[in-house]
């Protein structure tokens, strides 16, 4: 249990040793392209989270308020449920097409300085999709870099939601809003 | 006043479907399971929309976006006087009137907010019944054409509904973004 951000985040395993992938998620084929095989690494610099250390982020960034567990999925997907503290922030949102997209920036915490943005106050992201073979979160990722993200404010959780029930980790249905 | 304007097109639309009265000219368009951009941009016969910039896909990231800020809002704290600079950033990502003519645009939002080739859309969509579903409100969808997205009958919308009276004071308004259960059906 994990107190963030006024919420009280769960993170359980199963422990019914006769447990089976959910039906999404036991598919082990899809066609690529799109779905393609990722590589282990995003981005220079940009660093690699497996699931523990996914909920040491969740315990120390995302519950002291600097760091955003991040879903770079569309939001039908993230709806249909996610990992525990996340925020839906899609791939597709960040991408330079979107005429948008300073908003988005600004939001994270970033501010316009000068003649760029100031990340200094920027939050921490921990970016993930829906498994190893999903390029979303590592797209979310390069438009960030491309704004000028630093790098080690960045990280990328390549396992995403296939590898952390294939561990019988708890997803979550996001709390409805807005 | 383009936005009353809409939503009175959606109120009377869902009126006219509720009670059956033929020959009313939107009465069709308002029934069709999928819609195209091109064709659900076009306002109804006699009622006038003007679109700032006539651009579906812009409406779809502004709204997307929107989505996104907001639920950044909820998420990042506030360590002054940033609550005020992200509401502004809020409504400056979607103007009034860019909402109202979202709603006449297409029901297949995810098509227009994805780049092309839409991955999510290559995925066979897997529908287990078992456990109630999410639907994310796209512009352009009503309870009639989510009931036949999802059931096959334009008659779930009823089940939806009541499903969903916690956010929905009306069956013909849906706010663009409203997350809504979609309730197993036996």
């Amino acid at each position: 249990m994990i107190e963030a951000n006024g919420r009280t985040l769960v993170i359980e395993r199963v422990q019914d040793t006769g447990a089976t992938a959910p039906p999404e998620f036991a598919r082990i084929a899809r066609a690529c392209p799109p779905w393609c095989i990722v590589p282990l690494s995003a981005a220079p610099g940009v660093g690699n989270l497996g699931e523990l250390e996914v909920m040491d982020f969740i315990a120390a960034q995302v519950a002291a308020g600097q760091g955003l567990l991040v879903d770079a999925r569309l939001p039908e997907s993230f709806h249909q449920g996610t990992l525990p503290g996340a925020i839906n922030l899609p791939f597709n949102a960040l991408d330079p097409a979107n005429p948008y997209r300073d908003a988005i920036i600004e939001a994270l915490g970033a501010s316009r300085g000068g003649a760029g943005w100031d990340f200094s106050g920027a939050q921490q992201l921990a970016v993930f999709c829906g498994g190893p073979w999903c390029d979303q979160a590592a797209r979310a990722i390069r438009h960030l870099l491309a704004v000028g993200y630093p790098p080690e404010r960045l990280r990328f959780y390549r396992g995403g939601m296939q590898d952390w029930v294939m561990l019988g980790l708890n997803t979550v249905l996001p709390p409805v809003g807005n | 006043m383009g936005r009353q304007i809409a939503l009175a097109l959606l109120l009377i639309g869902v009126i006219a479907g509720l009670l059956a009265v033929d020959g009313l000219p939107w009465r069709g368009a308002r029934s069709q399971p999928t819609v195209t951009a091109a064709t659900a941009a076009v306002p109804p016969a006699g009622i006038a929309i003007t679109r700032p910039d006539g651009a579906t896909d812009s409406d779809a990231m502004a709204i997307l976006t929107r989505q996104v800020v907001l639920g950044l809002r909820q998420a990042v704290p506030d360590p002054g006087n940033r609550v005020q600079s992200l509401a502004q950033v809020a409504s400056r990502v979607m103007p009034a009137d860019t909402a109202v003519t979202a709603i006449t645009a297409t029901a297949a939002t995810s098509a227009t907010v994805e780049p092309s080739p839409s991955p999510e859309a290559l995925l066979p969509r897997q529908r287990p019944e078992r456990a109630p579903r999410r639907h994310v409100v796209s512009p352009g969808d009503t309870l009639t054409t989510i009931a036949e997205a999802t059931y096959g009958r334009a008659s779930a919308w009823q089940a939806i509904y009541a499903a969903n009276r916690d956010r929905l004071n009306r069956p013909d308004l849906l706010p663009q973004g409203t997350v809504l259960i979609l309730p197993v059906m036996r």
